[in-house]
């Protein structure tokens, strides 16, 4: 380590307490060691001496005011096109999620009734008198369970008497109605406002 | 004792007296100003930052944990944005080229009017910029705020002997200079 990298770690503080001790004494021994570390020690003195500079006091006395009416006009700026922008992101997201929820619901319903019929023409009416026994209330119930799973699932669970078929596939207690048995049947529902 | 005032300034803001943050603005903008004008090196940028500091500590004080002096709190505050002002800047310089327009419109607002003051100060700038910003802060932190290691440490967040690494790079860097 030559005698400037000695100074400027002793400088840095990034001696051991060791190598402090040996610099100290060593510098006791070295005019030129003790010059190196003179000059670096009036240079930082220099600059701090430079860095201590008279600034226009006014300038800290309006720092303060000036600050808060920028956190005002920030606040005023900020605050209308908040609301101005609020609502049109409001408006778009009811329109979007309704939008949506009525696209599913109109799926579903579709759906519900195309399944429906088919298994209507295919089913016997005995069989229907049997085991399809809907009120509105009941078929509000249903419905809400179809749309949900509709969502996850293909598979459709409609409760017909105390059974629950979760597949039109498993329609096969109403394999045999004749048209006109199903046309009952379709009516029936009708006018029962399922669908 | 100083941290105890500040202390007592901070329960006061919390409590609703809103004029406790004049008193803590007025107890370190200067502090604030001049480290950031010798990390930034012209008026226009260390009041930028300077204003911005004083709005984060106006806004997070309300949040203030007491993991930390205040003092550690702003210096913290203080040395993020100038750092980050600088990269920003950096990226501006390199988008859209500083012109002497802004530089003469930087000569015009300074708040050092003395032409002999000011000339050192520009003398100290042109020193202290051809030093890296990391090593420039620390340099800055140690030489004119006059903070420990350990201070700085807690401010910065790195190893008391990374900073003395770095203060010696710095220093050997302004020595080179102040000899060319």
């Amino acid at each position: 380590m030559n005698n400037e990298e000695k100074v400027l770690k002793y400088f840095a503080d990034d001696l051991s307490a060791e190598e402090k001790k040996k610099f100290e004494n060593e510098i006791e021994n070295s005019e030129e060691l003790k010059i190196e570390f003179e000059k670096t020690g009036s240079m930082l003195a220099q600059l701090k001496q430079d860095s201590k500079i008279h600034a226009d006091e006014n300038y800290f006395i309006n720092l303060v005011p000036n600050v808060r009416m920028k956190m005002q006009n920030k606040r005023e700026l900020f605050t209308i096109p908040r609301l101005a922008f609020s609502l049109p992101v409001i408006i778009v997201f009811l329109v979007v999620t309704f939008t949506y929820k009525n696209n599913d619901v109109s799926f579903s319903l579709n759906e519900y009734k195309e399944k429906l019929n088919e298994a209507i023409e295919k089913a016997s009416l005995d069989q229907l008198e049997d085991y399809i026994d809907i009120s509105y209330n009941d078929y509000q119930k249903s419905f809400s369970a179809v749309s949900f799973d509709l969502e996850f699932d293909d598979n459709i669970p409609i409760s017909i008497g105390e059974k629950t078929l979760k597949s039109f596939d498993e329609y096969d207690l109403i394999n045999n109605l004749s048209e006109e048995e199903a046309d009952e049947i379709y009516n029936k529902l009708l006018n029962s406002k399922i669908l | 004792m100083a941290a105890d005032k500040d202390t007592e300034l901070i329960h006061e803001f919390l409590g609703g007296n809103d004029s406790a943050f004049n008193k803590i603005a007025a107890k370190y903008q200067q502090k604030i100003y001049w480290h950031a004008r010798r990390m930034l090196g012209n008026h226009i940028d260390a009041d930028e930052v300077t204003q911005e500091v004083l709005i984060v500590i106006y806004n997070k004080l309300k949040s203030f944990k007491f993991n930390s002096t205040l003092f550690t709190w702003i210096y913290r505050i203080t040395t993020t944005r100038s750092l980050n002002y600088i990269k920003k800047k950096q990226a501006k310089k390199f988008l859209f080229f500083l012109d002497e327009q802004t530089k003469n419109l930087q000569a015009a607002d300074d708040i050092i009017k003395n032409i002999e003051e000011k000339e050192k100060m520009d003398k100290l700038q042109r020193i202290l910029n051809l030093i890296p910003s990391k090593q420039r802060e620390v340099f800055i932190l140690r030489n004119f705020d006059e903070l420990s290691y350990e201070e700085i440490s807690e401010i910065t967040g790195k190893s008391i002997g990374g900073l003395k690494a770095n203060y010696f790079h710095a220093l050997k860097k302004v020595k080179e200079h102040i000899n060319e």
